[in-house]
């Protein structure tokens, strides 16, 4: 019947079925194939129980902060901020990059909104200054992957959501590899920088410079304290710390940076109650699918035939990533986790593996997929944002990929680097 | 079908997904506006008034279903679904077409099934009652058959309004 289910799947998918429908119908089809038609109650059943999770109430918050956040101009004072504090070095500007998606991560779960808000504004910016066009594309493409590392993140929400596992752990997880990627991408920064002699952006800023920087672009720097130092410490839950967000970027948007009107207000909750749609009714479809899926013990199947090839935890986290990576070169991201998590998660846990562990490194994994062509999302953002043609993009957005894939390695190699935190933190 | 008569099902058909694009956008936002501010009202009681509020998570996960059953139907209008159409785009025309009636068909029956499936399971829940609010259970569930009840009328009007406008083109051409 799996095999059936995941055949009639694809082929839905090949003819250009929407992912949640394609579910759907691949559920319908298995249940037609065990021949009782009274299981056909499950599907609505699951598919409602699939949406209606606690923790999924994060997501439109995270949501609705990055779009609000880049309607209140809060990218530009961050930016100031990034800038007198490391635009001095050699490749100034990629450096500013870098750090400024650090720190937008910490505010955002979605790497696409940071690569279309940081990407509008630094790639015409470092072309000026003599950078390769598709360079300046690729370091903001390959940087926006912190997002979803550093929390808060939609990804690890959906991860935690469907595997049981407490959001705090993998948000504490998540917090040194994110900062990994960003040290992996200004080292490689600096190298192309030198290789090709990349400009200084700006003077060293002078201490006092630096402190008044800081005082104009505070509103834009609290942002980050609350969410991540209020979810780490424990004080909020993720879903608060969401909506404390969007209070807070309502707030500095309407009366202090004052670019927010009511109707960009209103556009921002149209354009995130979309997008959120568009997530929750694959996890209401895909509930459905993976309730038919554990009625024939495909889970347990799956785990058992990967255990027999190797039971090395590390051999097998790296044969599930090289299938994820692969998977998810030709499948939107978002679908990818939401679909591989209840099959891979199993295999993962019956090896022994930390579920923090391997979330992270599932995430990250999903993650770097954002910028593998020719799916990757935020290939085609920077492409159009950059106005670098997509298939010079897809040629030089490999060297990236190969930053990202060595910090997943590490990630894979250490486990430490994201069970620590979460350890001393009691999470 | 003589040609006004199909004209006049095509403005019809175009008029009605306007309608029903922008009043299920309108009804998705304001259902997320309510979350929003019911899980700010639920931080305000329980951090600053130390009292915390019952009725406050199931607002908000019920708000959020009605916002993403209203919203999947603007998603559906905007063309925002998660699909791959790189392949369907790539088909000859005569089989191109043949693919497009098969999707037509099976999107169209697996809404309908679930709009009847979902409304024998919407109809269970007038028998017990929510734990916080005390409201019937149907009344959240009933998310789901409207929903799925709006994404087949719409995805109908829609799909009839592209196949008029191709043909307009076609012969235009």
């Amino acid at each position: 019947m799996t095999a059936l289910m995941l055949i009639i799947f694809l082929l839905l998918l090949l003819i250009g079925i929407p992912i949640f429908i394609a579910l759907l119908i691949a559920s319908f089809a298995g249940i037609l194939y065990l021949g009782d038609l009274s299981l056909l109650r499950v599907i609505p059943q699951q598919f409602f129980g699939g949406m209606d999770v606690f923790t999924l109430l994060a997501i439109p918050l995270f949501i609705l902060t990055g779009n609000l956040m880049n309607r209140s101009a809060l990218t530009d004072k961050l930016l100031d901020f990034c800038r007198v504090l490391v635009g001095h070095l050699r490749g100034g500007l990629g450096h500013v990059n870098v750090v400024a998606s650090i720190v937008f991560a910490g505010i955002n779960g979605s790497a696409a909104a940071d690569a279309s808000a940081i990407g509008s504004v630094l790639i015409p910016a470092m072309a000026k200054e003599g950078y390769d066009r598709s360079y300046a594309a690729g370091i903001t493409a390959g940087s926006s992957l912190i997002g979803p590392i550093i929390p808060p993140s939609i990804f690890m929400v959906l991860y935690g959501a469907m595997t049981n596992q407490p959001i705090g752990a993998l948000f504490a997880g998540g917090v040194i590899p994110g900062l990994l990627l960003g040290v992996a991408f200004m080292i490689m920064n600096h190298y192309y920088s030198v290789k090709y002699d990349y400009p200084v952006s700006n003077r060293r800023a002078s201490l006092k410079e630096i402190t008044e920087t800081t005082r104009h672009s505070i509103v834009a720097l609290i942002a980050p304290i609350i969410i991540i130092g209020g979810i780490l410490l424990g004080i909020v839950t993720p879903t608060e710390a969401g909506a404390l967000a969007v209070f807070y970027v309502a707030i500095v948007g309407f009366f202090i940076t004052k670019k927010l009107t009511v109707k960009l207000f209103i556009e921002a909750i149209l354009e995130t109650v979309r997008s959120t749609s568009v997530i929750f009714v694959i996890m209401g479809g895909a509930a459905a699918l993976c309730w038919l899926l554990k009625w024939e013990q495909v889970p347990q199947k799956v785990a058992m035939m990967l255990v027999n090839v190797s039971n090395n935890p590390t051999v097998l986290m790296l044969i599930l990533s090289a299938i994820i990576f692969v998977i998810g070169m030709f499948m939107e991201e978002v679908a990818a986790l939401i679909l591989l998590t209840p099959v891979v998660a199993p295999v993962a846990m019956m090896a022994g593996i930390n579920p923090i562990h391997f979330g992270i490194v599932m995430t990250l994994n999903i993650t770097i997929a954002l910028i593998t062509p020719p799916m990757g999302a935020c290939v085609h953002i920077v492409s159009a944002v950059g106005k670098v043609p997509l298939e010079k993009m897809f040629k030089d957005i490999w060297p990236f990929v190969g930053v990202s894939m060595i910090v997943l390695l590490l990630v894979i190699l250490f486990p430490p680097l994201v069970t620590f935190l979460p350890g001393i933190l009691n999470l | 079908m003589s040609k006004t008569g199909q004209s006049i099902i095509f403005t019809v058909s175009k008029n009605l997904s306007n309608l029903i694009k922008h009043l299920s956008l309108g009804l998705a936002g304001v259902f997320l506006l309510i979350n929003v501010v019911d899980v700010l009202i639920s931080i305000f009681f329980r951090y600053f008034l130390r009292s915390s509020l019952i009725w406050t998570e199931e607002v908000a996960r019920y708000t959020l279903i009605y916002a993403v059953m209203f919203g999947a139907t603007a998603a559906l209008s905007y063309g925002e679904h998660v699909h791959i159409s790189v392949f369907a785009r790539r088909l000859p025309a005569p089989l191109g077409r043949l693919v497009r009636w098969i999707r037509n068909a099976l999107i169209t029956g697996i809404l309908l099934l679930m709009t009847y499936l979902s409304v024998q399971y919407a109809k269970g829940g007038w028998r017990s009652r929510t734990l916080a609010l005390g409201i019937p259970r149907a009344i959240p569930l009933m998310a789901l058959p409207i929903g799925m009840a709006l994404l087949v009328i719409q995805y109908v009007l829609v799909e009839i309004t592209r196949a008029y406008s191709q043909r307009n083109e076609e012969e235009s051409s």
